[in-house]
């Protein structure tokens, strides 16, 4: 039996809480009828905007809780779901509670940030539905340690066979054993590098082999041995860069894994600040 | 594998290092968080408490220098503290006349902003309403005490002359306990003025006490009111108890006969409404209710009616039927008799004044509704002394052809004043006219004339009926229902709620009309006195 996921956990079970508290507070809404018009300031709005601000400062607590790892309050999968479904459950309640006006202040402020925290949560929630199954494939079962390994065990072997090499050919293995998997880290987020130095050997080793090749007519004992190497060499080669292809894709994914949390925290915490802001100004001048 | 013993290969080295989580991530958390803190809350904060403390706020402003009392807004007793900076091209009505105020110079608080204005930020979304949007910089001008709603006292703190609900003696009943202005007047909802959206507040709230008002107050005069349409006593309308209209009683119309008040005049509209159309000096016309009743400038209400300039050219003052270029003055007892009395003197000694113009036949000079063949004969062709022509002028003008025509005549036995010309004659008394006054206190606050032109005069006052001045010709509920519904909608109606007609506060009425009093008496000034008119069109000889 497959386990559940993130989404499916207990049956749903977060759905269903998060799709009652989002029907209760649209029937609440619809139902109200106050005196000028619906706002955060009728008794509904009051109540809608608690239940917002316990809502925040409860999804917020997820972070402490992933970390307290002998805590026994539920399981973190269990906090995940709930934080999910709860948390795109608060663009309905922080909708009504602004009863659908905004403007430019510090209150559709807290709101904003609310909407731009929770989609960078759906964000990543898609990425984490997504991307393991694809990085999985990409080092075959590997840690990336070990891919790493087998990179300098291809470059050890390709050291011992171009010794009897031209300097031309030395120099491009030289440079392809001392490539980086990305000019920079940052890179990973953005793209791959585009002067990658096993690639360049990869070319020049395919071009010496069309000079060797049997059409070519050179087929002397001689010949056929260089070949032989140049082949053995450039098959190393094509090994290294489809390995170092595989580590660079795996490195870019697993960095997006954590990219929409570079939004995702800080902004929670922009909007900690604004709401605290947006609570104080609203009982401060009541 | 690498062990610790060998050197870490650069591959293995550079992959540890991007295994590592991204970094940045808490240092940006931080930073956004002060960030945050810092524009929403610390410097909107500081801006709010710096150099102005709440309590001189809450002390200062009714004590502001320039400050107006003109009741802006119908009546609703403001006085604005002076911003000090307004915003580019509005008006400053309250400059005009904040000179003249007495408390000139006297301890001012800046109103105007906060530091920089930075609170402003905290302003939730719909914006001011149009008066208090001068003070858009300046929140503590309304939120005088903070983590407090705003108080009564802070409204009144401007909204000094605005009137409570009830009298202060039964200011006490259960149901307003507890009401504050806030309860109903909410800012920051949109341009619409607090009072416009008071009228959210009022059809079930009013309904709630005034359903079964005893129960809310025993004491209570008022009928039980719950709907405009099928659950409201019936109008009540102002009843003056003297002729100064200084006493007002409000009574209560019923659908049976119109109220009657005392006038002092007798005046059928009925006659002088006529289909058929009444005579004229310039033959018959049909008079309609606008030829005497015109509208105020503002479509409110009525000028009053005057005798010069609405009933004069049919109910001329001649007094001669040889003389027809001559009245004597819509003024006192003393003034006509003078005026006869001074007429007759002259022409005693000097020739018949005559404008050149023949004797006009008697028929003519007859008022509407005389028999003709009891008309007057010319005094001045009568034998006699001036006073003896005078008094027989003055007896046939003021109790046959024209002063009783319209009042209540009766001679008085008390001599005349001592040293005017008419000292020596007869006199007469003229009952007072009542002064007048506004039919419904309040009604100017919310009614208007000219919006229910739609209809003919006549839908509302039945003044085609009517025979006699003494009927008030206002309307029943009754009628007022043929347009409009209550809260709950009727077909072809309008729907129409507490508002529509009653304000909540009870204001000092604003005078609907000027009374009689305020207007200028009607004498004759001497400069322009009748035998001056009269001679200056006599052909010099």
């Amino acid at each position: 039996m497959q386990q559940d996921n993130v989404l499916t956990l207990g049956g749903y079970r977060y759905l269903k809480l998060s799709l009652l508290v989002v029907l209760a507070c649209i029937i609440l809404y619809y139902a109200d009828t106050p005196p000028i018009r619906p706002g955060g300031g009728t008794w509904l709005g009051y109540g809608l905007g608690t239940l917002g601000a316990v809502l925040i400062v409860w999804l917020m607590m997820f972070g402490l809780r992933k970390r307290a790892y002998h805590s026994n309050m539920g399981t973190v999968r269990g906090w995940l779901s709930a934080h999910v479904y709860l948390g795109l459950s608060l663009i309905v309640i922080a909708t009504l509670h602004a009863a659908f006006h905004f403007g430019i202040n510090i209150h559709t402020l807290a709101y904003v940030l609310t909407l731009l925290v929770v989609f960078s949560g759906a964000w990543g929630l898609f990425g984490y539905m997504n991307i393991p199954s694809k990085m999985n494939g990409l080092l075959r079962g590997k840690t990336l340690e070990q891919s790493v390994e087998a990179l300098t065990d291809i470059d050890t072997q390709s050291q011992r066979i171009v010794s009897s090499m031209p300097a031309e050919i030395k120099a491009a293995i030289e440079a392809s054993s001392k490539t980086h998997f990305f000019d920079y880290p940052g890179q990973r987020l953005f793209g791959k590098p585009k002067n990658c130095a096993t690639a360049k050997s990869v070319a020049l080793l395919t071009s010496r082999l069309s000079v060797f090749a049997p059409s070519a007519g050179a087929s002397s004992e001689t010949g056929n041995a260089a070949r032989k190497v140049i082949q053995e060499l450039h098959a190393l080669q094509l090994r290294r860069q489809v390995q170092l292809g595989n580590i660079r894709e795996y490195l870019c994914l697993k960095a997006q894994t954590e990219t929409w949390l570079m939004l995702h925290v800080p902004l929670t915490f922009a909007l900690f600040a604004a709401l605290g802001a947006h609570i104080f100004s609203v009982f401060f001048y009541w | 594998m690498s062990n610790d013993h060998h050197p870490v290969p650069p591959l293995v080295e550079e992959i540890r290092k991007l295994s590592k989580p991204i970094p940045g991530r808490r240092e940006l958390s931080w930073v956004l968080f002060l960030v945050f803190l810092g524009f929403c809350l610390l410097l909107p904060l500081g801006a709010s408490l710096y150099s102005q403390d709440f309590s001189k706020t809450a002390q200062a402003v009714p004590v502001v220098g320039s400050v107006t009392k003109a009741l802006v807004g119908a009546g609703l007793g403001v006085e604005h503290p002076e911003p000090k900076a307004l915003a580019a091209g509005e008006p400053s009505t309250h400059q005009l006349v904040s000179s003249t105020n007495a408390r000139e110079g006297e301890q001012n608080r800046k109103v105007g902003s906060t530091f920089m204005a930075f609170d402003r930020v905290w302003n939730p979304g719909h914006s001011l309403s149009n008066a208090h949007r001068r003070y858009i910089n300046d929140c503590k001008v309304c939120h005088v005490k903070p983590f407090v709603q705003v108080r009564d006292e802070d409204c009144q703190t401007c909204h000094k002359n605005a009137g409570a609900h009830v009298e202060a003696s039964i200011a006490k009943v259960a149901s307003l306990q507890g009401a504050t202005c806030e309860s109903c007047h909410r800012e920051h909802n949109g341009e619409d003025g607090l009072a416009q959206q008071n009228k959210y507040y009022q059809q079930q709230n009013c309904a709630s006490c005034h359903k079964d008002i005893k129960k809310s107050f025993a004491d209570s005069k008022d009928g039980n009111a719950s709907n405009f349409y099928s659950d409201h006593p019936n109008l009540r309308y102002l009843i003056a108890q003297s002729a100064d209209a200084k006493h007002l009683q409000s009574v209560r119309i019923t659908e049976d006969a119109p109220l009657i008040e005392k006038t002092g005049l007798k005046f059928p509209h009925d006659v002088h409404l006529k289909a058929s159309g009444i005579r004229s000096p310039d033959g018959k016309v049909k008079l309609e209710c606008v030829s005497c009743h015109r509208e105020t400038k503002d479509g409110i209400g009525f000028q009053p009616v005057t005798m010069e300039r609405d009933c004069q050219s049919c109910h001329d003052l001649k007094f001669d039927p040889s003389v027809t270029n001559y009245e004597v003055p819509h003024g006192s007892v003393e003034a006509v008799l003078n005026s006869l009395r001074t007429f007759y003197s002259y022409t005693m000694n000097n020739a018949i004044p005559s404008n050149g113009k023949p004797l006009v036949p008697m028929s003519s000079l007859v008022r509407p509704g005389v028999d003709e063949n009891k008309a007057a004969v010319s005094f001045v062709h009568s034998p006699g002394d001036p006073k003896g022509k005078a008094s027989a002028a003055a007896t046939h003008l003021f109790e046959k052809s024209s002063c009783n025509l319209c009042h209540e005549v009766s001679r008085s036995s008390e001599p005349g004043r001592t040293g005017s010309p008419s000292q020596d004659m007869p006199q007469w008394k003229i009952a007072p006219v009542t002064a007048e006054h506004a039919w419904m206190g309040k009604a100017a606050f919310v009614f208007s004339h000219e919006k229910h032109k739609g209809g003919e005069c006549t839908e509302c006052h039945a003044a085609e009926k009517s025979k006699k001045a003494e009927e008030v010709l206002m309307p029943t509920i009754k009628i007022c229902r043929d347009c409009h519904a209550g809260s709950e909608p009727v077909a072809n109606k309008i729907v129409s709620d507490c508002a529509l007609c009653h304000g909540f506060h009870q204001h000092p009425a604003p005078s609907a009309k000027p009374s009689k009093d305020q207007r200028e008496p009607e004498i004759i000034k001497t400069e322009q006195s009748p035998v001056h008119q009269y001679l200056s069109m006599v052909p010099a000889q």
